[in-house]
């Protein structure tokens, strides 16, 4: 893979690569014959970026190499930090003219006989040509790739969509005075209402200097979100700051505005960011916020895990994030939208990684509701357009299977728990039902 | 011997440290320093493991006063050595060097690489001024060391360039072998001074690294900037690094110039840097372009390595200097020279020499 671009587009790209350095530490490249993608999630898996930078984006892009009949795609794993330190630098800003991307795989038996060649690793080489001819080369080494992760796919049905700008939203969490620190990782929670916004700082007794920490809540009306179509009011959700941090001061550099989705608390919150030939998507886990009542979750696959976060016994002790991601094994095909289960059972599923594969495909046998088998392939890789970007004739596929959401009854889910004998909060049913009516 | 006749071995003063301080800093990379006095100036010599030398000739008229009263022999007392050359007398003493330059920067105004233009330096150095001399101590205290561990990133020529600032002043007196070194720093005559009294040591023989200029088989003389930034640049977990220099093919000189230059432009380059590490490796290049390396001399290919930690000393000296000479004789022994900008000296109108900074490195053994 080859990749060059000059000064003018190193400023987006280190942009990129401090926001995915601020999320996690090692960073995925997956180049494919599109697209250039750098995704990373955090060390709890509990939040994913990914930025996709369209070819256009460079000026000169090649993949694979057509003469050989090479598989047009190249991945590799990084240290984000040795990437960034590398292009972020101040004298390299200055005098960059272009620079040049090449991952170079580590088999080569037909190979040039180009000295740079190793032979053994895979290597990422950075070029940097710079004023007076001086020419800087990067050599990294690429770690395998062991485990390619992605996060789950939404479900749109009842999805609330926001749109703000960097600045609105940036405005809105400064009024916080949260604990700065490496050790310190502050939750906002968030009350959506009909026109105004509550925005709540957690609460916890001490903090961890044992000092009382200050709440601080604030009111903002719906007026300053370019788009604010609230799925079901109230929504309450909590997440972590740290990540949503690094999005907002990416979105605020480039000026770009956020589109954030999101469905039910503790399913993952998606925010896209939309920019000049590249695009980016965000997922963040959330919570439901400590002392409240509200208890939806549908759970139908590995309820141990899911039921230990449930309990609300302890209303302050520290929640575990939920993964937003799961391993999968293909990670190119982001266009098969058939693929997607519409179904309120398995959209949680891809939350929790290996149990779900086995519970996932007892359903299809029995029920015959599921689309088809691929499911039970569980291959789902998992770019995958949200359903409202489903083409007509797969939603038809959809809703004849007979699951299409809209469709389902309490009476026909109930039935299908208790078939598995799963554990089920009928009242979530009850209230998923009173959405489809 | 009568009390009254001991003349100091040294006495020196200056009325601003910051040239002085920049020069001590940039060899200030080990717990002790060897500093010798001659007639011509002062030498400190700082060793590190035996491979690494590095020595800053600070010529007397960076001082505003510097008087040198060789020890006579009957004042050396118990000394078994005795300087016997005819050239010059000199004395030598070990002082721990980073005592010496916190305790030029007590108030905060020797840290020379941040000049006025600095904003942050400016708004803390406004209360200051406004405030009683006594609290400048304090205040200073806290900036001072913010200061040292800032990087320098303006040119060396600011140095001078704020006449409203503070400066500190000092004074140097050094009785003899056996007396410790004491300091007098002051900001005015008026304002509050600081006597310190520094232990010195004998001075043990150090480590001496000749370079032999006959057997010298690369010589590059480029912009500090250069290779500051190259230095910078390199990811610090990286154990070696490597100078490569390649000769300058000549193409024919009937060729058009432009030709000559594409030419000379697709060889090998001249000068290259290569450091490892487990990240990686990384390279770079530098073209015989007379605006980056201002003089170049090799003659047959050469490769040395050296251990970056050693080479990463030198970043401190770097930072300060103007232009930096790289030399490497043939056993890989490299000798880095770095030029500081001349001083404006009061005894010497305007004509100071220059000082400079010299670090030797001994090379790293290859595997064959």
């Amino acid at each position: 893979m080859q990749a060059t671009f000059d000064a003018h587009a190193l400023k987006p790209f280190t942009r990129a690569l401090t926001c995915l350095s601020r999320y996690g530490e090692e960073l995925c490249i997956y180049a494919s014959s599109e697209t250039l993608s750098l995704f990373c999630t955090n060390s709890s898996k509990s939040a994913y970026c990914r930025f996709k930078f369209n070819k256009e984006f460079f000026s000169r892009y090649r993949v694979g190499d057509p003469a050989k009949g090479t598989n047009d795609s190249a991945m590799g794993q990084l240290m984000a930090k040795s990437l960034l330190s590398i292009l972020k630098h101040k004298t390299v800003e200055s005098t960059l003219e272009r620079c040049e991307i090449s991952i170079v795989e580590g088999v080569s038996s037909e190979e040039s006989t180009d000295e740079t060649q190793d032979g053994l690793e895979s290597k990422l080489i950075v070029r940097l040509h710079c004023r007076h001819s001086v020419i800087k080369t990067h050599k990294l080494l690429l770690l395998g790739s062991t485990s390619l992760i992605a996060p789950g796919v939404p479900d749109s049905s009842n999805e609330t969509l926001l749109r703000i700008g960097p600045r609105a939203i940036r405005d809105i969490i400064e009024q916080f005075s949260l604990p700065k620190g490496a050790k310190s990782d502050p939750q906002l929670i968030w009350t959506f209402a009909e026109a105004e916004v509550a925005v709540r700082s957690l609460e916890s007794s001490i903090d961890t200097r044992g000092k009382a920490q200050l709440a601080t809540e604030l009111f903002i009306s719906a007026d300053e979100f370019d788009l604010y179509n609230l799925y079901e009011a109230p929504t309450t959700i909590a997440f972590h700051l740290r990540e949503f941090n690094a999005t907002i001061a990416f979105a605020e550099l480039c000026g770009l505005g956020l589109d954030i989705r999101f469905t039910d608390p503790a399913e993952p919150l998606f925010i896209d960011v939309e920019g000049d030939n590249f695009e980016t998507l965000f997922v963040i886990s959330t919570s439901h916020p400590p002392n409240s009542s509200a208890q939806v979750r549908l759970a139908p696959s590995g309820p141990k895990k899911r039921l230990r976060e449930d309990t609300p016994a302890d209303s302050t002790r520290f929640r575990k994030p939920t993964k937003v991601v799961q391993s999968t094994t293909d990670l190119g095909q982001d266009t098969t939208p058939a693929r997607i289960a519409a179904s309120p059972l398995s959209m949680p599923l891809p939350q929790v990684a290996p149990t779900s594969v086995s519970q996932r495909s007892n359903f299809p046998q029995d029920q015959d509701v599921m689309t088809t088998s691929r499911l039970s392939q569980q291959k789902p890789p998992l770019f995958l357009p949200t359903p409202s970007q489903l083409s007509d004739s797969d939603k038809a596929v959809l809703r004849e299977s007979g699951l299409g959401i809209k469709h389902t009854s309490v009476e026909g889910c109930n039935e299908m728990f208790e078939t598995h004998g799963l554990e089920m909060n009928c009242k979530s049913i009850e209230l998923r039902a009173a959405w489809d009516g | 011997m009568s009390q009254a006749e001991i003349l100091p071995v040294l006495k020196a003063s200056v009325h601003d440290v910051r040239y002085f301080s920049a020069l001590l800093r940039g060899v200030n990379f080990a717990n002790r320093a060897t500093v010798t006095v001659t007639e011509k100036g002062l030498l400190v010599v700082v060793e590190e493991s035996r491979t690494l030398l590095g020595t800053a000739y600070i010529f007397s008229d960076v001082f505003d006063e510097f008087i040198y009263n060789p020890e006579t022999p009957e004042n050396k007392g118990s000394q078994p050595e005795q300087p016997t050359d005819e050239e010059e007398l000199v004395s030598a003493f070990e002082i721990p060097l980073n005592n010496l330059l916190e305790l030029l920067n007590i108030f905060g105004t020797a840290g020379g690489s941040v000049s006025a233009k600095h904003g942050r330096f400016k708004a803390w150095q406004k209360p200051g001024d406004e405030l009683d001399d006594d609290d400048s101590d304090g205040g200073g205290e806290g900036e001072g060391d913010q200061q040292e561990g800032r990087a320098n990133k303006k040119k060396s020529g600011q140095f001078f360039g704020s006449g409203s600032e503070r400066k500190t002043g000092m004074r140097l007196t050094y009785i003899g072998p056996g007396y410790p070194l004491t300091v007098i720093v002051a900001e005015d005559a008026t304002g509050p001074t600081t006597t310190c009294e520094i232990a010195t040591f004998d001075a043990e023989s150090h480590l001496e690294l000749p370079f032999d200029s006959e057997q010298m088989v690369l010589k590059i003389i480029l912009k500090s900037s250069w290779l500051r930034d190259a230095l910078s640049e390199l990811d610090p977990s990286c154990d070696k690094l490597t100078f490569i220099g390649n000769p300058a093919s000549e193409p024919d000189a009937g060729l058009h110039p432009v030709k000559q230059r594409r030419i000379r432009m697709q060889d090998a380059p001249n000068f290259r840097i290569e450091a490892t590490g487990t990240f990686g490796n990384t390279e770079m290049d530098y073209p015989n372009d007379r605006d980056v390396l201002e003089s170049f001399e090799c003659e047959t290919p050469v490769k040395f390595s050296y251990r970056f930690s050693h080479i990463a000393r030198t970043i401190r000296a770097l930072q300060t200097s103007v232009k930096t000479s790289l030399r490497i004789d043939n056993e890989g022994l490299l000798s880095l020279q770095f030029l500081m900008p001349t001083p404006v000296s009061r005894m010497h109108q305007g004509k100071g020499t220059s000082n400079f900074i010299e670090f030797r490195c001994l090379a790293l053994e290859e595997d064959a």
